[in-house]
């Protein structure tokens, strides 16, 4: 699992972590039964306080994508397809509202939008 | 094995030049607590408490369930004073010799990888090292004596920045094993932002507030405006028509729209509730 955080970012640390573990688990790079980084090892690596990723990982147990085992460290559960699958839409969702703000700021219309989306994803695919 | 590695509970010390007055805090295993607070607050007397190099009036002061101040609960502290505390005419290279008899645990070969990793150069006197230099001395001679307990008092004032991330980045590794605790005292609060757990703020010789740091962040803004400063501001500052002061950030409705809240900085928290005591005390 590839976690970065960025500190000068307004999302706050523990949230980019619980997102980018969350992401890693629903997409299924991370395999169910095998365990989240160790969060003291995590916490030294990332340079970031121990807390900071205590409060991600227990956000990732309440959602219901890892469990926490005693002398394993947090395990990744089976996520349901379906669930998986919604949450990942849900994140496009967002992201497609965010970007029809921004464009109506912007004053571009969906023409504009479509042909950068085309854009993207030719140079990122 | 306690779950808490250190506590101070109900401490009193009164002598003519300070007062410590019911002074309570623990540090749990696995957890670095941050002390903070202006010159005189008594960080340092309660680092002496705990060091039992200072007998309370009232109070309980224990390391490892052990009253503070034992060979049992000093042999598992180690401990980063503000200089180097061995003769300044002994060589580093000697000092593993020296010193590391008195020390049943003392790991030479890892005193000798963090001096070369800190580039502390071994056929220096003590004496002659630089500042920064003598801290990282003072923390490579304290993690030798594989310590449970990290104390540190002001290691990092005047150090640079690449200086103060490498001893960050050491305590982290100390903190990978979770029956390890750290107590970090220091004026430079961002040094605690990426590695404390707990906050413990000391004014004029009490605890002012504690807690998760994380948490005692989120409970306290600052709020600015200009006009009549409004009531409740804790450690409330005027200059002109401007105002500041630190409020409970649950309270931030009850604030007109031409007040602008920011969040709180732990130096904000400080500076206010030092205000808040020196106003009170008047």
């Amino acid at each position: 699992m590839r976690i970065v955080v960025s500190t000068d970012s307004a999302t706050p640390i523990y949230e980019q972590i619980k997102a980018q573990a969350r992401a890693a688990i629903l997409s299924g790079d991370a395999k169910p039964g095998t365990t989240l980084p160790s969060l003291r090892q995590l916490a030294a690596d990332l340079r970031v306080s121990v807390i900071t990723i205590t409060r991600a990982y227990n956000e990732l147990v309440a959602a219901g994508l890892v469990r926490n085992e005693h002398g394993r460290g947090f395990v990744v559960l089976t996520v349901d397809p379906e669930i998986a699958s919604a949450a990942l839409r849900g994140r496009v969702d967002d992201a497609l509202r965010e970007l029809h703000t921004a464009a109506r700021h912007a004053r571009l219309d969906s023409t504009d939008i479509h042909r950068l989306i085309d854009e993207i994803w030719r140079t990122h695919d | 094995m306690t779950d808490y590695m250190a506590r101070l509970d109900g401490l009193h010390i009164r002598r003519p030049s300070f007062d410590i007055a019911d002074v309570s805090l623990t540090i749990p295993r696995g957890t670095v607590v941050g002390l903070v607070g202006p010159n005189g607050a008594g960080k340092t007397t309660v680092i002496r408490a705990l060091l039992g190099l200072i007998t309370p009036d009232a109070g309980v002061a224990e390391v490892i369930g052990l009253p503070a101040g034992t060979p049992a609960a000093l042999a598992r502290t180690g401990i980063v004073l503000d200089q180097p505390i061995v003769d300044p005419e002994w060589r580093v290279a000697s000092l593993g010799r020296r010193i590391g008899p008195f020390y049943s645990d003392w790991d030479e070969g890892r005193f000798v990888e963090l001096l070369s990793r800190f580039n502390v150069q071994r056929d220096r006197k003590v004496g002659d090292l630089s500042r920064g230099q003598g801290v990282k001395l003072t923390l490579a001679m304290a993690l030798a004596q594989r310590p449970e307990l990290l104390i540190l008092d002001e290691p990092s004032s005047g150090l640079d920045p690449a200086s103060r991330r490498e001893i960050s980045d050491v305590i982290r590794e100390f903190m990978v094993d979770p029956g390890h605790a750290t107590l970090f005292s220091t004026h430079i609060t961002t040094d605690l932002d990426d590695l404390a757990d707990d906050l413990v703020v000391m004014v004029g010789g009490r605890i002012a507030h504690q807690g998760a740091l994380p948490d005692v962040r989120d409970e306290f803004a600052v709020a600015r405006g200009s006009g009549t400063a409004p009531h409740g501001l804790i450690g409330a500052h005027t200059s002109g028509e401007q105002w500041s002061g630190l409020i409970r950030a649950a309270d931030t409705a009850v604030f007109e729209s031409d007040v602008v809240i920011d969040t709180a900085s732990v130096d904000d928290i400080i500076i206010h509730l030092s205000a808040e005591h020196e106003r009170s005390a008047a």
